[in-house]
């Protein structure tokens, strides 16, 4: 589903945020991307989004190369890969279901579809009862959720993840965790970044760790390390 | 992929929940729009009074007492023949007495003149008054006298400079007024809705993150923009059209009452106060556009 070749990138002030990366990740997986905060993992998500260019190697999401992709298909790939941030990133003027709804009118789907399609995934996350709140009015955790169901509204075959729970008390946290894991049950490829050491433990699925850059652990079914 | 009502829908709701955002980019519209177009009225009044001065001067050609009819005649012609000429007019000798009678009426002057001492002449008006120099010029030839059959040339030569020089001046400060003016609504207008989009920019970065294609993303903003320039500055010419009728219509009856000048904004028959009125709109719903346009470049980019 996802594979990096070589895949390095350094910052116009010369910081070498991933060197020489090499990484598989297969349809339906449920992976961590851990490593202490200045490790590469933001940047690792934001390349395959396209937010930054890589300086070298290639990137192939579905067996295409997006490293060549022109900037108008951008849009298209970023369309394929849900994306939850630490910050949410919803948009603070519009409600729950606008900012929800508003993934499906990003690519297009008609008036009726998004009637029915934001409804479920809210009732997916628990938010149904709060359609009509503005982000201000809900707690993070369920500005998170919110986030979450943004990404995941229009059935993308990725889910990416940037530090979700990091704003997010361990209780909370949870949720947010069983929400994905739903997710990624439903055959959804998830990628999560984080450096929730309870998290990562208590999941045991497949983690892989970035230390200045590089990879220095992959290991199935593993924890957060030491 | 085109979805006007979504289009619709989010620039009115984006309207109605950025409301002071709005108001704001409106209100500096409609402010400097005004004074942009009050300006731009004076302005061709000012125009209209220094052309009407302008064509008031006139080419005085005294001829000789016993010049022949035909030469007369000639000279005439010569005069019509002319492109700067707009219109010549005989005055016999006797029309011009008549009228020094008029002119100096019940003076003791009148008294000392014996027969008829004032010669004929032909005055002229050009259609392009700057151009009285040259034409005063072909009344002579080449040794610096006058040509046959002319005594006198007279045009106040001194006066026709100065009028000229300084009506130039008014006109060119007149014009830089108005750019200047123009300049500095276009920098407002252009900062309120930049600082306006810059305000929404996690917005557009949002936006760009979950797939909205950049024309997606531009629209709205765009038609926003062109909603804000449009309504300031409608609200602007209600604005022009009061001061219009209630104070500057006055000012310019005045005008046209000492000076005899027929063309000016309001009470000339030129339609320029509708001209003024579409230009003001027209302008502002292009500098809202245009503003956005320019603002969402650098956030687009995500």
């Amino acid at each position: 589903m996802i594979e990096l070749k070589n895949i390095s990138k350094i910052y116009e002030d010369n910081t070498v945020a991933l060197k020489n990366i090499n990484l598989v990740i297969k349809k339906g997986e449920f992976l961590f991307l851990v490593g202490p905060s200045g490790s590469g993992k933001s940047t690792f998500i934001k390349l395959l989004i396209k937010e930054i260019d890589e300086s070298n190697g290639n990137i192939y999401i579905a067996g295409r190369n997006i490293c060549n992709l022109k900037s108008s298909r951008i849009p298209q790939l970023r369309r394929n890969i849900g994306c939850v941030f630490q910050d949410y990133k919803l948009l603070p003027n519009k409600t729950v279901f606008e900012n929800v709804a508003f993934a499906l009118e990003v690519i297009g789907r008609p008036g009726y579809e998004i009637e029915i399609q934001v409804p479920q995934v809210l009732k997916l996350v628990g938010l149904y009862s709060k359609l009509n709140s503005y982000p201000h009015q809900l707690s993070a955790g369920e500005q998170q959720r919110v986030s979450v169901a943004r990404a995941f509204v229009n059935r993308p075959p990725i889910l990416l993840a940037d530090e979700p729970t990091g704003n997010l008390d361990p209780g909370t946290s949870e949720g947010i965790m069983k929400i994905l894991s739903r997710i990624n049950l439903i055959g959804t490829t998830v990628l999560m970044a984080t450096h929730d050491r309870n998290i990562v433990n208590s999941m045991r699925r497949r983690v892989v760790e970035l230390e200045e850059g590089e990879i220095v652990r992959d290991q199935k079914r593993g924890v957060y390390g030491d | 992929m085109v979805r006007p009502r979504y289009f619709f829908s989010e620039t009115f709701t984006s309207l109605k929940r950025n409301f002071f955002m709005g108001f704001t980019a409106i209100t500096t519209v409609a402010i400097t729009l005004f004074i942009v177009g009050f300006f731009a009225i004076i302005v061709y009044d000012i125009q209209g009074i220094i052309s009407s001065i302008k064509s008031d001067v006139e080419l005085a050609v005294y001829l000789e007492d016993n010049i022949s009819e035909e030469l007369k005649e000639y000279i005439e012609q010569y005069i019509i023949s002319w492109e700067e000429t707009d219109a010549v007019r005989y005055i016999s000798k006797e029309q011009a007495l008549e009228r020094f009678k008029k002119q100096n009426e019940g003076s003791d002057i009148l008294k000392e003149i014996e027969g008829n001492p004032l010669p004929a002449s032909f005055e002229i008006t050009l259609n392009n008054p700057e151009k009285i120099d040259r034409v005063a010029l072909r009344f002579y030839d080449k040794d610096g006298n006058f040509i046959e059959g002319v005594d006198e040339v007279i045009y106040g030569k001194n006066y026709v400079n100065t009028l000229f020089s300084i009506t130039a001046i008014i006109g060119t400060i007149a014009f830089l007024i108005i750019i200047a003016l123009l300049l500095a609504a276009v920098v407002l207008i252009f900062n309120t809705i930049r600082l306006s989009i810059y305000a929404r920019r996690k917005e557009i970065e949002v936006m760009k993150l979950v797939g909205a294609t950049n024309w997606f993303v531009r629209i709205p903003f765009l038609f926003e923009g062109f909603f804000e320039g449009f309504a300031g500055s409608v609200v602007s010419i209600i604005l022009l059209y009061f001061i219009n009728k209630f104070l500057w219509i006055r000012v310019e009856r005045v005008i046209v009452d000492t000076m005899r000048i027929k063309e000016l904004a309001i009470v000339g028959s030129g339609n320029v106060i509708s001209y003024t009125y579409i230009g003001v709109v027209v302008v502002g719903g292009l500098i809202g556009l245009l503003s956005s346009a320019i603002a969402l470049r650098r956030y687009v980019k995500v």
